[in-house]
């Protein structure tokens, strides 16, 4: 069975073995789009970004400027550190990103596409939690607001109950929901 | 940065309102620890309103100590059963047909505008849904027959089905909901479960207009109560 570890997976990359790229990429491409979609907010620029740190990382692993596992994270993050900042820089100054590297190193993967399946998983765990967690009434709150996007008076119509008690039931089962999720352990899914 | 320091700095992450300096630690922390990492984002996308919230639960899972938040729809639900009941006497020997549409009597889903729902800056579609909320179903139904296929959405399709529904012509209703039903969409999927149930019980299809209401008992949404309602009637009554 192929080991995991970042390291490992270099190895394999630099004997040529391209399911490497994929395996790297996927472990820290939705870390890149959260931090991203939290550090630039309303930008549409994320994929771009996020080719831009694998570029860089890539280019760096070729030049074996990656040695040891510990730092292959701070690594990384470090990389989408100044991307970040470089976007800023360039916004400022009315540029448009240029992709850089290209040349050196081609990464054929679909970014978005990875991020929209990671999402979808973590969906399903939020959608088991509030299945098992929250009572009926909560959940058709939720189901109200995020499924139909009504607002809180349609909500409140449609259950019988004020305004306030949909508002608050609301922000109670989500802050339940998400206790439950800072307690969990297992939640990592690869 | 521990995971336990992080898990308490998660809200204020999220909010954007650490410091710089503890930022960048906690960003440094779920690139490196993917059990913090994944804890982070489930957060994140359980306040990003793009999760798509369970429709379908066991209804054995069903508190009835929630019931009272049925009060009013019970209410209207006992006062109706009372109407139907006392009524029997009056149209035992009037049509089977006549029997049916009295028991699957409804009132039209109300159409309530909203900025973020479905088409609703489309003008042709809130024009038909003016003719709609007026009662006047063979012209919003015109109306939404207007709107181009490709940009059907399933508030279009739905209404058109209800509107179908409400003009008796059933099987332009089935045909309709169906589209919703087969694309799980879930955003309409239990009414036009409801809905469709009704077209096929006028048109004399007892058996499927059952396993559809059966269906929609077991699933967690507010028409479950109505199914069981009408799946009740329909055993005493035809």
């Amino acid at each position: 069975m192929k080991s995991n570890t970042p390291m490992k997976l270099i190895d394999r990359l630099m004997a040529n073995d391209e399911s490497a790229q994929r395996e790297l990429i996927k472990k820290f491409n939705s870390r890149m789009f959260v931090y991203f979609r939290l550090r630039i907010k309303g930008e549409e620029a994320y994929e771009d970004l996020v080719q831009e740190v694998f570029t860089s990382f890539f280019a760096a692993v070729k030049k074996n400027k990656v040695t040891e596992d510990q730092f292959i994270a701070p690594f990384i993050f470090g990389i989408a550190k100044r991307v970040m900042y470089n976007f800023f820089y360039k916004k400022k100054r009315s540029e448009n990103i240029q992709k850089k590297g290209e040349a050196e190193f081609e990464i054929s993967y679909d970014f978005e596409e990875d991020e929209r399946l990671s999402n979808e998983k973590m969906n399903e765990i939020i959608r088991e939690l509030i299945d098992k967690k929250l009572p009926d009434v909560d959940k058709i709150i939720l189901k109200e607001f995020y499924l139909k996007e009504n607002d809180v008076g349609e909500v409140a119509e449609l259950i019988g109950k004020s305004r306030h008690y949909v508002s608050v039931r609301k922000e109670r089962a989500l802050k339940k929901i998400k206790n439950e999720i800072l307690k969990t352990k297992d939640l990592y899914t690869g | 940065m521990t995971c336990k320091e992080f898990t308490s700095l998660t809200d204020s992450y999220l909010r954007g309102e650490l410091p710089e300096e503890k930022q960048e630690a906690f960003e440094l922390h779920y690139f490196e620890c993917d059990g913090c990492f994944a804890r982070l984002k489930a957060v994140e996308r359980l306040y990003s309103k793009e999760v798509p919230i369970v429709t379908a639960v066991k209804q054995s899972a069903f508190a009835w100590s929630e019931l009272w938040q049925w009060k009013p729809l019970l209410a209207a639900a006992a006062a109706l059963l009372v109407v139907v009941l006392s009524s029997i006497f009056v149209i035992r020997h009037s049509g089977h047909m006549k029997l049916i549409y009295d028991i699957s009597s409804f009132s039209p889903p109300v159409y309530i505008k909203s900025e973020t729902r479905g088409p609703g800056a489309i003008e042709t579609f809130a024009e038909a849904m003016r003719y709609y909320n007026q009662g006047d179903y063979t012209r919003a139904l015109r109306i939404l027959k207007q709107i181009p296929t490709p940009s059907l959405n399933p508030q279009v399709i739905f209404f058109k089905g209800v509107c179908f529904l409400l003009k008796d012509e059933l099987k332009n209703a089935v045909t309709q909901l169906d589209i919703i039903i087969e694309n799980m969409n879930a955003a309409y999927y239990d009414e036009a479960m409801y809905y469709k149930a009704i077209a096929l019980l006028r048109m004399n299809k007892k058996d499927k207009a059952l396993e559809l209401l059966k269906h929609l008992t077991g699933m967690f949404s507010p028409y479950s109560p109505k199914a069981k309602e009408l799946i009740e009637k329909i055993d005493n009554i035809l």
